[in-house]
């Protein structure tokens, strides 16, 4: 088991070093952010010279890349071209409103997602089956975009019921939490839909009808249990997407969070950002996939051996 | 209670990551407007009366207002950016305050005047303004933000080209008396009162407190900022909100405003911003033409802040040869081609644009007059100057290509285009694409000289003083990405007008020099737009200044 721990993480970290290199690359092929903040006023060469010597652009591009590697092993990466201030700073200002909206979101999508695949399962081809598949198909289809913009028209102009942004208090979550867990959820129900439809068809959970064990306690006891293993795979990947912002969610209710933050990044062409925010993302993915793994070993015991 | 319930529900586990990320911190009169500046010997500015007895009384009530965009939100006065405005403009003072016919009147300064080689600007400051914290403001102050906005230092450390460009020109800062102070240029700077008041872009001219300051550092400073200003900080959570308080003791009470509080929001998304106003939850937008009838819709209307952009037509790399548009008479072949009118009244509407002016030289910007105004639709005309140049019907012109893209603050920029491209090709026979890019990408391969010999039909912000980017385009003999100093004789056209440092020449100095540059049509536009905010039924009335971006006169702001 430690083996298998010390071989993923020692994976995660040669990942993490071709993405550094993929990201610097990227960023540097998008242009030159000296031209992107010059002012019209101000496009003469002179002007371009001295802001590329401040931004450190006008050194060797293998010069850069070392010493954006040097700084991200020691967590800094570097300040912002925009304000000038740490990169660091601004990921962990950003960090927590996106994790508080991914645990909403994620917890929003599992409460609802898990109880509504069990039970299209269980009445397979029924009424509530039907309605299931139908809510899971436009979880899936329809675009955030105009699900968050319909939803905040819908509960906060017209019923004001609800708040159009802003992340004051829980009611703020409600929205942006929902449209974000939606296609998750969908996910979650389909998956646990046909991972219970086939555990059911299983010889022990047969065996143990037989035996003459309630339904209930078939279902959420011996069932669900091995039908959650392809479910914790799903919503681990799930939550490391949720985690690296969701950018759509975030622009439309103002949230803001890392999504915004990388993507006011790529506009700006701000360097040091758009390789803070991927190289966080990526370490979030990397670190998800890899207690996943560990839990899903936990989960069914077959696969320790 | 029930959707608070469920909220609070979901939350639990998420709370486990702790508290939101907030960091709470608590702590001239016509269009051509003759600046309260002279040269020296002459009589000096009229100062606004020092108030005897500031007001005290809580004005009560609150007003949130939606930006699309912040900036930095920094407060320093080196690291602002043109949206820096949107929250600086309320908490600071400035040396140089405006009004809504875009003079320049005394602010923190009660007088300025110019030396007659225009490279030295005398300043005196006021008496009796105090800081948010009680600290009187002092020439300390003063020197010490002139020093470090302006200073050697600001060369390297402001984020600001603008500024970076400004101090690296700047020879010196002293104390000259008590209560006046010298700043003297390597060359002449007759915009540099403009470029120190609050009718300028970004945050440039306001003033920091040297010991409050001195105490945190820039950091400590940005995170707790004050300023002397009419609303002082009361919170500010990043990327989200900015709220300020009224300032009672503002020494400027016809300037306070009428209510308490000012609840600034970062709403990036405009669907969001309308759908905040039509359920109560802002009383201010930043809006577009587009959703115009979405805000009347849902009781709100539309203010409108006049000449706040204009559209620009570049022709960049025209003085190279080898492009048709080489030649003056095609470059003003371009623009008889074009019906401005129709595409203003079409695309825009009365309310919101007017075919008038020369790019940034618009109705209410120094040099205008209307003889600046864009040339008539004359499609016969346009057929033949270009044959007369040797394209006769388009033959051999080649393909013009118009690059572009949609700008947040002027809607409809591609559609202009793709109308502009369709009259070029109806009326001058000629093969244009339009390529709709994104703003960053297009500015990149224009001052990479890519777009040399090809359109850009962008939007800009307008100024009062187009001094700075005349200098820019014409006077700069580097050039770079523009003409500079490719024509001698239009440099020479540029930098006589920027010589003229008395201000009451310079309306006229820069009107003759505009009229020659527009001539040469190496730009011109189909006119300008007006900034529409869109507002609740809880404003009763506001009066926005024209040619200045971004929220302005608060205090003109009335509550119902």
């Amino acid at each position: 088991m430690w083996q298998f721990i010390a071989i993923r993480i020692i994976q995660g970290f040669f990942t993490l070093l071709v993405i550094s290199l993929l990201v610097f690359l990227a960023t540097r092929l998008t242009g030159d952010p000296a031209l992107v903040l010059l002012p019209p006023e101000a496009s003469g060469k002179a002007d371009y010279e001295r802001m590329r010597k401040q931004l450190g652009l006008d050194k060797p591009l293998a010069e850069q890349y070392f010493i954006f590697l040097r700084g991200a092993v020691q967590g800094d990466f570097g300040v912002s071209i925009r304000d000038r201030r740490p990169t660091r700073d601004l990921l962990l200002e950003r960090l927590p409103a996106t994790l508080q909206l991914a645990l909403a979101g994620m917890a929003l999508a599992i409460l609802i997602g898990v109880p509504l695949g069990i039970l299209s399962a269980v009445k397979r081809d029924s009424a509530f089956d039907k309605v299931g598949k139908l809510f899971a198909v436009l979880g899936m289809a329809a675009p955030q975009f105009w699900v968050a913009i319909m939803l905040i028209l819908l509960f906060g102009a017209i019923l004001k019921v609800l708040p159009t942004y802003g992340r004051e208090g829980p009611e703020n979550f409600i929205l942006p939490a929902f449209v974000l867990a939606w296609s998750i959820m969908a996910g979650i129900m389909r998956l646990g839909r046909s991972s219970m439809l086939e555990v059911l068809d299983s010889d022990y959970v047969r065996f143990a009808r037989i035996k003459g064990l309630p339904d209930g306690m078939v279902v959420w006891k011996h069932a669900l249990r091995n039908a959650l293993i392809p479910i914790l795979t799903f919503s681990g990947i799930s939550l490391a997407g949720l985690l690296n912002g969701a950018i759509v969610v975030e622009q439309v209710f103002a949230w803001p969070g890392l999504g915004r933050l990388m993507l006011d990044g790529v506009l700006q062409r701000n360097f040091p950002v758009v390789q803070a925010a991927v190289m966080a993302s990526a370490s979030f993915y990397i670190l998800t996939a890899l207690i996943v793994d560990i839990l899903y070993v936990y989960a069914d015991p077959r696969i320790r051996h | 209670m029930l959707w608070s319930g469920i909220a609070a529900t979901l939350l639990a586990a998420s709370l486990a990551c702790g508290a939101p990320a907030e960091d709470a911190k608590t702590t001239a009169t016509t269009d051509t407007a003759a600046p309260a500046a002279t040269v020296v010997p002459a009589t000096t500015a009229q100062p606004t009366a020092a108030p005897t007895v500031a007001l005290t009384t809580d004005a009560g009530g609150k007003v949130t207002l939606m930006n699309a965009v912040w900036a930095t939100e920094l407060f320093t006065p080196r690291d602002g950016v043109g949206e820096t405005a949107t929250y600086g403009r309320q908490m600071h003072a400035f040396w140089i305050n405006g009004n809504e016919n875009v003079q320049m009147l005394p602010g923190v300064l009660t007088e300025w005047a110019v030396s007659s080689d225009g490279l030295a600007w005398d300043l005196t400051v006021r008496d009796g303004i105090t800081f948010h914290n009680g600290d009187p403001l002092t020439i300390d102050d003063a020197l010490f933000t002139m020093e470090f906005t302006f200073g050697p230092e600001a060369v390297t450390e402001s984020i600001s080209p603008s500024i970076q460009a400004e101090a690296s020109e700047t020879a010196s800062i002293a104390a000259t008396g008590p209560n006046s102070l010298r700043v003297t240029h390597t060359s002449p700077k007759a915009f540099f009162p403009f470029f120190i008041s609050e009718l300028s872009f970004g945050i440039a001219g306001v003033l920091l407190p040297k010991n409050y300051f001195e105490s945190l550092g820039p950091a400590g400073y940005n995170d707790a900022p004050i300023g002397a200003g009419p609303f002082r900080l009361e919170k500010h959570v990043k990327s989200e909100q900015i709220l300020l308080e009224r300032y009672a003791d503002y020494f400027l009470p016809e300037r306070s405003p009428s209510f308490q509080t000012l609840d600034l929001r970062l709403v990036p998304e405009v669907a969001t911003r309308v759908a905040a106003l039509r359920a109560g939850d802002a009383d201010v937008i930043e809006a577009n033409l587009a959703v115009k009838d979405q805000v009347e819709d849902g009781g709100g209307r539309f203010i409108w802040a006049q000449e706040s952009s204009y559209m620009w037509i570049l022709l960049p790399g025209c003085w190279e040869v080898q492009f048709p548009c080489n030649k003056k008479e095609v470059r003003q072949a371009l623009d008889y081609a074009i019906d401005k009118e129709l595409i203003v009244n079409q695309l825009y509407g009365p309310e919101a644009a007017a075919s008038q002016g020369w790019n940034w030289v618009t109705p209410n910007a120094l040099g205008y007059s209307s003889d600046l105004d864009p040339f008539p639709h004359d499609p016969e005309k346009a057929q033949q100057l270009l044959a007369d140049t040797g394209y006769p019907n388009g033959d051999g012109f080649g393909t013009l290509e118009v690059h572009t893209w949609k700008a947040g603050d002027v809607p409809f920029l591609p559609e202009q285009a793709q109308l502009i491209a369709d009259m070029w090709r109806r009326n001058l026979g000629i093969d244009v694409d339009v390529i709709v890019g994104e703003a960053a990408t297009v500015r990149e391969r224009w001052f990479d000289r890519q777009l040399d010999g090809k359109v850009i039909v962008r939007a800009n912000e307008t100024r009062w003083d187009g001094g700075s980017i005349t200098n820019a385009i014409y006077g700069n003999p580097e050039g770079g990405a523009h003409l500079g100093g490719r024509r001698d004789d239009l440099l020479k056209v540029a930098k006589d007008a920027l010589a003229v440092v008395d201000p009451t020449l310079r309306q006229q100095a820069f009107n003759d020099a505009y009229k020659i540059l527009r001539e040469e049509h190496y730009e011109f536009g189909t006119g300008y737009v007006n900034l529409p905010w869109g507002v609740g039924p809880r404003i009763a009335s506001w009066e926005p200044w024209p040619v200045v971006a971004y929220q302005t006169a608060i205090w003109t702001m009335q509550l119902n």
